[in-house]
């Protein structure tokens, strides 16, 4: 019998999926854990760890081929999941997962808008809910949803009812699906990387939704994430998972003031310190020194300008309707700035800022509309999603020998010479240029696309979020690479990223974007400390 | 409603240059339908004055105006070939054919819209062969071989129907429906193995979306999912090939006419164009292509109506 404050008990769960020919791939391995009233559990782990194998497998949503065994999972001292059921168990054990689910606990996913349904209005999927679970009447339904939507802070509830998921923006939909998962005030909320894709400010802000709805709701909270310090700013206890099993558990304070493993530890120095990290000391004391001074130290002897922008404004058009003229809608406005040659120079703004639209424009894909952009050699680009950006039917070798096909008249045994070392400067397996890009991981395919984007030898390179997609450990692995490359080349970057910590780490000046218009620009450090505009500071998380 | 005014003005415009296209196509013909309607030799005279009394001699544009008009009120000329006004002459053969296409839909919708969603749930390997073995031997069997097995089976040994002895509706309804039930289970078969298979792999496709996990983590149950979640997602691809499926047995399906002997729209244009009977041509062209824009609205229409995504022109 569980004790009696526990809500959740999870024991010895498993979760395998088949393969072919192949023994199967464990996914969690004998994990147990458990979860009291009010609490809030973090579960944190890179990709592939399989904490959200385990938070799909405790609400019974694991994916068609996984395998599932536990000695049992237990809800509110009601058997979920128990060993070896027989057939009418298992009927049973369905029938009560769907009354509880919904109801009891609820879900809320990563991407919000796939998790929507695109087809039906907000008003039908939140009534569902009430619908299943509940006898309210048509009006009670309706109010109901309005004082979700409400506590959720959506302030114009009535009208978001016919609306659909697309006409939403990201942080917007992440709101209907908590107030659609608060609806029937839960006793646990499951979260799986609800933040993930969301930029920084919108995070912050829905991490302190969930906080404050579990608190008045007297809801426990199973978060799941990768990004440990949301988890620090929000759990009550944390638990490490690493290839399926618990490698720590433990409050949020031993686990991040004294980690004992050291894969804790571990992952811990590889999350890249965010501001928050450094002590006031240290803030005022690197506040002091010049940055000007600073900046000239590090590369003295180069104040060539590799790119300028003046006055750069980008447009595109949108009709409206069938007889009005087209409307021209700036994406970019009369934005300046010079990137020097040597230096990373980073772009921030929340999405939708018109950062990829500039991006685009430095690279020639797009055309100005006023303003003139002076770039040296042709740049290269490197794409945030290495999953799609690379041809799944070529092989490596061909996609890295492309580039020199086109524009230079190298011999073949040449480019293959080039591909080669270039396979080996990215720290990339020799035998990577047989293979198809399909057979290698996240981080080494945002290799193959660095090493396609330098074969050239370019000046300039542009990177658009390249490591937002990639799990905290990789990510450091390709930033450290990043910056090696640009040592050894003289490599110039534009560094587009949403996350403020990876910019700070990498970048040796910071634009700071808002509504396709320059907000501050200028050294790293001294922006990070001394923002000087009351947006920057948002973005920052300093209020 | 924005969109349906959107659309419906796009339909008008395409309508029009539809006509125009049909109109000028055969104007550049290098026939004169004055002299194919007189013997060999007649003089130079009694052609121009038929020119003249068939209003060739007119300006382009004013034809034109004249042909729309005609194509409106349903006034499209004679027909050389058979001396009868083309308006008449079709209208009998359009009873068929759209007869011949409602019936062969309703079976295609009726039987490939269940079994779809029936082989969509098949989880099993045999389950998935069975669905592969039966829509790919229905889509492979040729139109006139599956007609002529018709025909032979039910028609000669079973003597369920008469070969060739079409009932018009007016006269024995459930005579008429005894017969053409035959010639649309042949056009239909075909298209039901596709359509089979094209609701089968967007149900599937549906079904590992996220927002299906989403409905699941609300407490639906599988039936609810699919009704509600999935089936309306699902559809919008299947409209849209039903649609083409529709264009294509409403511009009459000249093989299967042919083996039931059927006189329908398609067999009228196969004798008139080797007769170069231009204006019965003419107005069938001019109806298939207003047959293909008009369904292509309406399917617009439902699709937008299923997903609300759908917004440009």
């Amino acid at each position: 019998m569980t004790s009696r404050n526990e809500l959740l008990s999870v024991k010895d769960l498993c979760v395998s999926f088949r393969r072919k020919k192949k023994a199967d791939k464990v996914a969690v391995n004998r994990i147990s854990f458990s979860v009291k009233e009010g609490e809030i559990l973090g579960i944190a782990g890179e990709s592939g760890s399989g904490k959200s194998m385990t938070a799909l497998a405790v609400m019974g949503l694991l994916p068609d081929g996984a395998k599932c065994s536990c000695e049992e999972i237990v809800f509110d001292g009601k058997k979920l999941r128990g060993n070896n059921a027989d057939k009418k168990e298992q009927k049973a054990e369905e029938l009560l997962r769907r009354q509880l689910s919904g109801f009891e606990m609820a879900m809320i996913f990563q991407e919000p808008l796939t998790s929507l349904n695109p087809v039906l209005p907000i008003k039908t999927q939140m009534e569902e809910p009430l619908l299943l679970h509940t006898s309210l009447g048509k009006e009670d339904r309706e109010r109901a949803i309005i004082e979700a939507l409400t506590k959720a802070e959506l302030k114009n509830g009535e009208q978001l009812l016919q609306q659909y998921p697309h006409q939403l923006s990201g942080g917007m939909r992440q709101r209907v699906m908590i107030a659609m998962a608060m609806i029937n005030k839960p006793r646990l909320l499951i979260c799986d990387e609800p933040t993930t894709a969301l930029d920084a400010v919108t995070e912050r802000e829905i991490v302190e939704l969930i906080r404050r709805l579990a608190k008045e709701n007297h809801t426990s909270v199973l978060f799941i994430s990768h990004d440990l310090s949301v988890l620090r700013e929000l759990c009550d206890r944390v638990m490490i998972m690493r290839d399926g099993v618990v490698v720590e558990e433990g409050t949020t304070e031993q686990i991040f003031e004294h980690p004992e493993r050291n894969y804790t530890k571990r992952l811990m120095a590889a999350a890249v310190k965010g501001p928050k990290e450094l002590s006031e000391e240290q803030r005022t004391s690197e506040a002091e020194t010049d940055p000007e001074n600073e900046d000239g130290k590090r590369r003295r002897d180069k104040v060539a300008y590799v790119l300028s922008a003046e006055h750069v404004s980008v447009s595109y058009r949108q009709r409206t309707g069938l007889f009005q003229k087209r409307q021209e809608k700036l994406a970019v406005k009369e934005m300046s700035f010079d990137v020097r040659k040597g230096e990373v120079f980073g772009i921030v703004g929340e999405s939708g800022c018109g950062k990829s639209t500039l991006l685009k424009v430095l690279s020639g894909l797009y055309s100005v509309r006023e303003g003139s952009v002076n770039v040296q050699g042709t740049p290269q680009m490197v794409f945030q999603d290495p999953y799609t950006s690379l041809n799944p039917a070529k092989k490596v070798g061909w996609i890295l020998e492309e580039p020199l096909r086109l524009k230079t008249k190298l011999s073949e045994a040449e480019r293959k010479e080039r591909v080669a070392r270039m396979l080996e400067e990215t720290e990339l397996p020799e035998d990577a240029g047989n293979r198809y890009v399909a057979e290698l991981s996240g981080g080494q395919r945002q290799r193959v696309a660095i090493a396609a984007a330098l074969i050239t030898n370019p000046e300039l390179v542009l990177l658009d979020e390249p490591v937002s997609a990639l799990d905290v450990t990789v990510q450091a692995q390709i930033l450290e690479l990043l910056l090696k490359l640009q040592r050894e080349h003289g490599l110039t970057y534009v560094f587009v990223s949403h996350d403020m910590a990876v910019v700070r780490k990498i970048c040796d000046r910071v634009l700071v974007m808002k509504d396709g218009k320059v907000v501050e620009c200028g050294n790293t450090e001294s922006l990070f400390l001394n923002p000087k505009e009351e947006y920057t500071k948002k973005l920052l998380g300093r209020k | 409603m924005r969109y349906f005014i959107k659309k419906t003005v796009a339909l008008m415009v395409t309508l029009l240059m539809a006509a125009f296209l049909t109109f000028l196509a055969f104007e550049v013909i290098p026939s004169d339908a004055a002299v194919a309607n007189l013997s060999i030799d007649a003089t130079e005279e009694e052609i121009q004055a038929l020119r003249e009394s068939m209003g060739l001699n007119q300006p382009l544009l004013v034809r034109y105006g004249k042909f729309l008009l005609g194509a409106v009120t349903g006034e499209f000329g004679e027909s050389t070939q058979y001396g009868l006004p083309v308006a008449e002459l079709l209208s009998d053969r359009f009873g068929v054919t759209v007869s011949l296409a409602l019936l062969s839909f309703v079976l295609i919708v009726g039987i490939s819209v269940p079994l779809g969603i029936l082989a969509a749930r098949a989880k099993t390997k045999t389950g998935e062969g069975i669905v592969a073995f039966f829509t790919q031997t229905m889509m492979a069997v040729p139109g006139f071989f599956l007609g002529m097995l018709i025909t032979l089976v039910f028609g000669v040994m079973l003597r369920w129907f008469v070969p060739g002895g079409y009932v018009p509706a007016t006269e024995d309804f459930f005579g008429f429906l005894r017969f053409m039930i035959f010639p649309a289970i042949a056009v239909a078969v075909p298209k039901i193995g596709m359509s089979v298979r094209f609701l089968q792999s967007s149900l599937k496709e549906q079904m590992t979306s996220d927002y299906v996990r989403t409905a699941k983590s609300k407490g639906c149950g599988k039936r609810r999912v699919l009704w509600k979640h999935v089936l309306r997602n699902a559809l919008v691809p299947v409209v849209t090939f039903l649609t083409m499926v529709m264009a294509e047995i409403l511009a009459g399906s000249i093989v299967i006419e042919q083996v039931f002997n059927l006189s329908g729209v398609g067999r009228l244009l196969a004798v008139s164009i080797s007769s170069r009977d231009f204006p019965v041509v003419r107005a069938i062209v001019l109806y298939t292509t207003a047959v293909v824009v008009i369904l292509n609205y309406g399917a617009d229409m439902i699709c937008r109506y299923l997903d609300p995504r759908i917004k440009e022109l």
